[in-house]
């Protein structure tokens, strides 16, 4: 009876402890992610995006050494990179949210890994600010955006 | 007569012979414990499916380009990369291969979760951390830690209570969930912004999640465009969510739970293009074949238990 109730309490304590270490890596600020694999908050779609959504993206102007004639969103740039690609997309997000939060270091280590994995073949592209009500985007495209800072790879 | 016609098309129907058994604690438990071995070795052969089909993935792993590795696999960037990830490759087919092999030893399985919980990090080690391979680094670590002697009523005690443990870590899971999204209400309504409760925020959420992702989806559009319908659906979910942990410690609610939330992840597929397969399968599997169902599904036992319900409106 004594081992039944010493596993129960071992069980007990082990899913209190990942709740509470769970929940300490979610990231109140919406800055940098504090999640330590494997930890993490579960707290998936718990934002309700507003109606002035800020997002950041890229616009590709050199690719394969060779000036691109227009410069393409990188939502058009299936042929230089995958635009559906998640770990893409947040890497983006990490090197808006590291210019916006001054994190030279952080924009560092994301626009790394960035454009080793993700542009390998882009040499020169510019991060966007981009501001939108979702639904309405969806439905029109309509959306403001802003030049944040040129990249070249390989380049400070 | 009519009832014993009625019994035994019930019988067929159910076609179990095991509701005899439930007269007896301890046959109960001897079943129950088969069942479980069954399922923890199902588990590991899914495993072996799940890295065989990766196979033919190998050479895009191993050309990969810088990574930024998660602490698990941080000595990635102390040796050759391109080994490094071979080693993981094979540590995790192998270990995967062992513990069908030899589900019973402990060193097979510590393998096995060494060799998954490797792979996981390293793939998500490119800047972003997905979660559908959570359950399963989760779910394989735990079962490190069956008890290595399985004879007699203790040891297959022991075998069931963490089989238990697994199955309340993977609702809690979901109830975390369902926290989350209880949190960003209170945070939203404190922000004075709109929240999950505002009857646009599901279209919200589906048209921002697939403008991010430059895709589109089966029902997005028309999520995006009948807002009303759309959050009846979020709202469900977040039911579905939030009562996990109760629904699994109600027996007579497993199987449908687990088709409930394995619908809600192949039906978050159609709708946001996130696809949880690994999920899907530990769900239907610890769940869906659950031992501790009653072999009989029991409706009126199911409504009088559905979570936060009282009872008196039953």
């Amino acid at each position: 009876m004594r081992t039944y109730r010493k596993i129960w309490g071992c069980m007990i304590v082990g899913l209190i402890a990942y709740l509470i270490a769970g929940i300490l890596t979610f990231d109140i600020q919406k800055k940098k992610s504090n999640e330590k694999f494997p930890i993490f908050s579960w707290f998936l779609f718990a934002d309700v995006p507003q109606k002035h959504h800020v997002r950041y993206t890229i616009k590709i102007y050199r690719a394969d050494n060779v000036d691109l004639p227009q410069p393409l969103m990188f939502s058009e740039a299936a042929l230089y990179s995958n635009p559906k690609s998640v770990s893409a997309n947040k890497l983006i997000q990490d090197m808006g949210r590291a210019i916006e939060f001054h994190d030279d270091q952080w924009l560092q280590q994301a626009r790394e890994v960035f454009e080793q994995n993700q542009i390998i073949r882009v040499q020169r592209y510019e991060l966007i600010k981009l501001t939108y009500d979702p639904v309405e985007r969806y439905q029109t495209g309509k959306m403001e955006s802003d030049s944040i800072r040129f990249f070249e790879k390989g380049k400070e | 007569m009519k009832t014993m016609v009625f019994k035994k098309w019930r019988e067929f129907f159910s076609g179990g012979t095991l509701h005899e058994s439930e007269g007896s604690v301890f046959l109960r438990q001897r079943i129950q414990f088969s069942q479980i071995q069954t399922l923890i070795r199902a588990f590991y052969a899914a495993m072996v499916l799940h890295a065989s089909f990766q196979l033919p993935e190998w050479e895009s792993y191993l050309g990969r380009g810088k990574a930024d590795p998660l602490w698990p696999v941080s000595w990635l960037s102390s040796v050759d990369q391109r080994s490094g990830i071979l080693f993981i490759l094979v540590l995790w087919l192998s270990g995967a291969v062992m513990a069908v092999v030899f589900t019973e030893k402990r060193w097979a399985r510590g393998w096995a979760f060494l060799g998954f919980f490797f792979f996981a990090a390293f793939n998500n080690s490119f800047g972003k951390i997905g979660h559908s391979l959570h359950h399963w680094v989760l779910i394989s670590f735990l079962l490190i830690f069956l008890p290595s002697c399985t004879q007699g009523r203790m040891g297959r005690q022991r075998v069931i209570q963490l089989f238990i443990a697994i199955q309340f870590l993977i609702g809690l899971t979901y109830t975390m969930a369902g926290i989350g999204k209880i949190g960003g209400i209170f945070l939203h309504l404190f922000n004075g912004e709109m929240s999950p409760l505002h009857p646009y925020a599901m279209s919200y959420i589906v048209a921002e999640r697939l403008l991010q992702t430059n895709t589109d989806s089966l029902f997005g559009a028309w999520f995006v465009s009948h807002p009303y319908p759309t959050w009846i659906f979020l709202l469900g979910a977040f039911y579905l969510q939030f009562a996990s942990l109760w629904f699994v410690a109600r027996p007579v609610w497993h199987r449908a739970w687990a088709v409930g939330v394995a619908l809600f992840h192949i039906f978050s597929y159609f709708t946001f293009t996130i696809i949880f397969p690994q999920s899907v399968f530990v769900l239907l599997l610890f769940f869906g074949a659950s031992p501790f169902t009653p072999d009989r599904f029991k409706v009126r036992e199911m409504i009088r238990s559905i979570p936060f319900i009282p009872r008196n409106l039953l």
